[in-house]
């Protein structure tokens, strides 16, 4: 690979990415740094938990953004009754032609390119978990065999902040498989008029499939190419680190708030979220600024607070932002 | 053909050169002004205190010398760190991408990415204008502060010869004159005193007393303190040579006499009330001279005391002898609160074969005045003022009782909130707040 190569990479990088999210935001208005955190997640090989109340677009956006990527996509309802074979799949008897009967694997909806994790914190503990797996390995194991899933593997759960009654929190382990977690919040008042002016018309406002399958894997090996320096990848270790209420690099607020911090897999997504930043604004290296744009999705799950934080009902979110502030580049 | 890497490093150091060549002229010309004001302060301080005129003149030169040497030491090349380097990236606003490339210029790895990441900042940075990123500083009113100070003590070390001038109006009377107004006021003496005082009484008795002002009654009280503090009083007199009338002192008669003079005048109305009250002041401090002057002995020998009492006894026992002694005598001084009050027998001081004298100061002796009739009422007045004042005096004790009779002990109530009593021996737990009753029932129930 020559110079040449990577400059031509770094220009179809950036002009696949912006293609994507122009795409998506002819349906979706008003969300563009959420599409573009998306993308970047579906990039990096993350997965991405969607939070916000109903009916702000979570769900017309991973639609949207399925039908961008040219990509299989399923979706699973979760409630309390979901078993984890519904998701993953099962063995069924079947029957041959020369009688008797063999058990044959039927794949559950999680066997596809995009999954929407509708209301994912409805599910039982024991169901959620049939998730992790399929997070973290890319694969699900039904009896005795593991079944490979195909790449790219991209999960994205939404559940509603507000409605607590009757839902089951995700555990820390399964947050932290979470790329990023992107808080939806209400649209502003000049994007609720092209809201209504593309939803309550006559036609639906089409989309086109702007990259396929291999394309994207293609973006993701690219994505990985990009060095970082040293300082830059240190300080992206002492944000997560910041985290910590131990570490030296605390800020006040989380030594007095936080129980636990972010786990080494928030410097991992923080690095790659900022390759892929630095490729988006065609850059062949990393920036410290490129850190920063990503360590509030990064971050703020990852975080989990004692009581005294969730008695004063801290956000993640200024704890996070504070550390920003502390920690210098 | 230089690589990128050599045009990164050789546009780095310039860059470099460029920042620290500007901070290092901030920093002088921030630096420059003190220390010139400095020499010119040292220069002028110098000049009051008669140093040699090279010695803040060799002050500047050295000054000079220490900012030049540090104007040379700070243009020397320094390898430049990630933080100059960050420093240099946010200035030029490189977004990062000198910082990175400058890490990597350093190191040995190499791929294609980092080769044209090399290759595109070397490329920007041959762009940049670092002389227009950091301009010289120009400071031109440091510049001029700096130039006018280096001149103050080159000035006055050169063309102000008249040092022994500056000090001279300094020290001289003319500066005491200026300064009149914070000299202390002269000591009068009390001739002077009594003789502004008898001028001033009779002004007053005659019917004038609007002229005088309060200030003018109680700078002459001030003065008579002044006088009494420094135990002067009855031996002070105005320079011999001066008029009759102001060189004698004044005895106690006259003393009282102007006590009485001026407690009349203060009962006159046509003076301010102010006047008024200084006068009726200066009465007091006249009578209380008068009781003092009256108490105290003319002679240090006739002061009693134990030694007296000692030489008393011997002095009775050589009286058979017929020589002539000091006058002596027994004494018996009671417990009287001013020294020197006391009731005396006094004995003659040169017939042997006559008796002490009776009576109280030995009156009936030959020689009175040997003999001091004490002014009982003086010292009743006088035990009387202090006991008013809270004064112990010298052997009035009565700090025990005072204590009683100011005694603050109070009867009080304690204030006890009216509450149910328990009847089980363990508390309650404390309440929990309002604010976090919620969030204490839902912590179990963690939110995402």
């Amino acid at each position: 690979m020559t110079t040449t190569a990577v400059n031509a990479s770094i220009d179809q990088f950036r002009e696949r990415f912006l293609g994507i999210t122009r795409e998506v935001g002819r349906r979706i208005v008003g969300h563009e740094d959420i599409v573009n955190l998306t993308v970047t997640s579906l990039l990096a090989g993350g997965h991405v938990l969607l939070e916000g109340i109903p009916g702000v677009g979570k769900t017309s956006l991973v639609h949207t953004l399925a039908d961008v990527l040219h990509l299989t996509f399923s979706r699973i309802q979760f409630t309390p009754d979901l078993m984890p074979a519904d998701i993953v799949g099962t063995n069924i008897v079947q029957e041959g032609t020369h009688g008797g009967a063999t058990f044959e694997f039927q794949p559950g909806p999680i066997f596809a390119n995009v999954v929407l994790a509708d209301e994912i914190n409805r599910a039982t503990p024991k169901t959620q978990s049939a998730l992790l797996e399929a997070m973290q390995d890319v694969s699900v194991s039904v009896g005795r065999t593991t079944h490979k899933l195909e790449e790219p593997f991209f999960v994205l759960a939404t559940q509603n902040p507000l409605e607590m009654e009757g839902t089951y929190p995700l555990p820390e382990a399964q947050l932290d498989r979470f790329f990023f977690k992107l808080k939806v919040l209400y649209p502003r008042e000049e994007s609720m008029h092209d809201i209504l002016e593309r939803t309550t018309g006559m036609t639906e406002t089409p989309v086109s499939r702007i990259v396929d399958r291999g394309e994207i894997l293609e973006m993701r090996r690219v994505a990985r190419a990009v060095p970082i320096a040293k300082p830059v990848q240190s300080y992206a270790i002492r944000l997560t680190l910041g985290t910590h209420p131990d570490s030296p690099y605390a800020t006040p607020l989380v030594k007095r708030y936080v129980r636990y911090g972010a786990s080494p897999r928030a410097a991992q997504t923080l690095v790659i979220a900022a390759k892929i930043q630095a490729l988006n604004r065609g850059h062949a290296f990393v920036s410290a600024e490129d850190v920063r744009a990503v360590a509030l999705p990064a971050l703020r799950h990852r975080i989990l607070l004692n009581f005294e934080g969730e008695a004063d009902e801290v956000s993640t979110d200024s704890l996070v932002t504070e550390l920003l502030a502390g920690v210098a580049p | 053909m230089l690589t990128p890497d050599q045009v990164l490093r050789a546009e780095l150091a310039r860059g470099d050169r460029s920042r620290r060549t500007r901070a290092n002229a901030v920093r002088l010309w921030r630096v420059a002004p003190i220390v010139a004001g400095v020499c010119a302060l040292v220069a002028a301080i110098g000049r009051i205190l008669h140093w040699p005129a090279l010695i803040p003149v060799a002050l500047l030169g050295a000054a000079l010398l220490a900012l030049t040497l540090y104007a040379v030491m700070a243009r020397r090349v320094h390898a430049v760190t990630d933080v100059v380097a960050a420093e240099l990236d946010e200035r030029a606003r490189l977004e990062g991408e000198l910082r990175s490339a400058y890490w990597f210029s350093g190191h040995d790895a190499r791929d294609p990415w980092i080769d044209f990441h090399l290759a595109r900042a070397a490329e920007r940075l041959k762009t940049i204008d670092w002389a227009g990123l950091y301009p010289p500083a120009r400071a031109p009113r440091a510049k001029t502060a700096t130039a006018l100070l280096a001149l103050v003590p080159l000035v006055l070390a050169l063309f102000v010869p008249g040092r022994a001038g500056i000090s001279a109006s300094i020290r001289g009377p003319g500066s005491q004159a200026a300064r009149g107004k914070t000299a202390p006021p002269r000591v009068l003496s009390a001739a002077e005193i009594f003789a502004k005082l008898e001028n001033l009484l009779i002004t007053a008795e005659s019917g004038q007393g609007r002229s005088i002002t309060a200030s003018e009654v109680r700078g002459l009280l001030a003065q008579l303190e002044a006088l009494m503090a420094q135990q002067k009083f009855p031996d002070t007199a105005a320079p011999k040579d001066s008029g009759t009338k102001q060189s004698k002192a004044p005895t106690a008669a006259e003393l009282k006499a102007f006590a009485e003079r001026a407690k009349r005048a203060s009962e006159s109305t046509e003076l301010q009330p102010e006047v008024r009250d200084a006068l009726a002041d200066m009465s007091e401090k006249l009578n209380e001279q008068t009781q003092a002057q009256t108490a105290a002995p003319k002679d240090p020998k006739d002061a009693v005391g134990a030694e007296d009492t000692q030489a008393g006894e011997s002095a009775q026992a050589a009286a058979g002898n017929g020589k002539k002694q000091d006058p002596s005598g027994q004494s018996v001084k009671e417990a009287a609160g001013g020294g020197g009050i006391g009731v005396i027998m006094m004995t003659g001081d040169s017939s042997s074969s006559k008796e002490a004298g009776l009576g109280l100061g030995g009156a009936s002796g030959t020689n009175p005045k040997n003999g001091q009739m004490p002014d009982l009422g003086a010292a009743l007045r006088k035990e009387t003022i202090e006991a008013a004042q809270e004064n112990e005096g010298e052997k009035n004790v009565f700090g025990e009782r005072r204590q009683t009779e100011h005694s603050t002990a109070t009867a009080a109530y304690a204030h006890t909130a009216p509450a149910a009593a328990g009847r089980g021996r363990s508390a309650a737990p404390p309440a929990v707040p309002e604010a976090r009753r919620a969030a204490l029932r839902s912590y179990f129930i963690r939110k995402q």
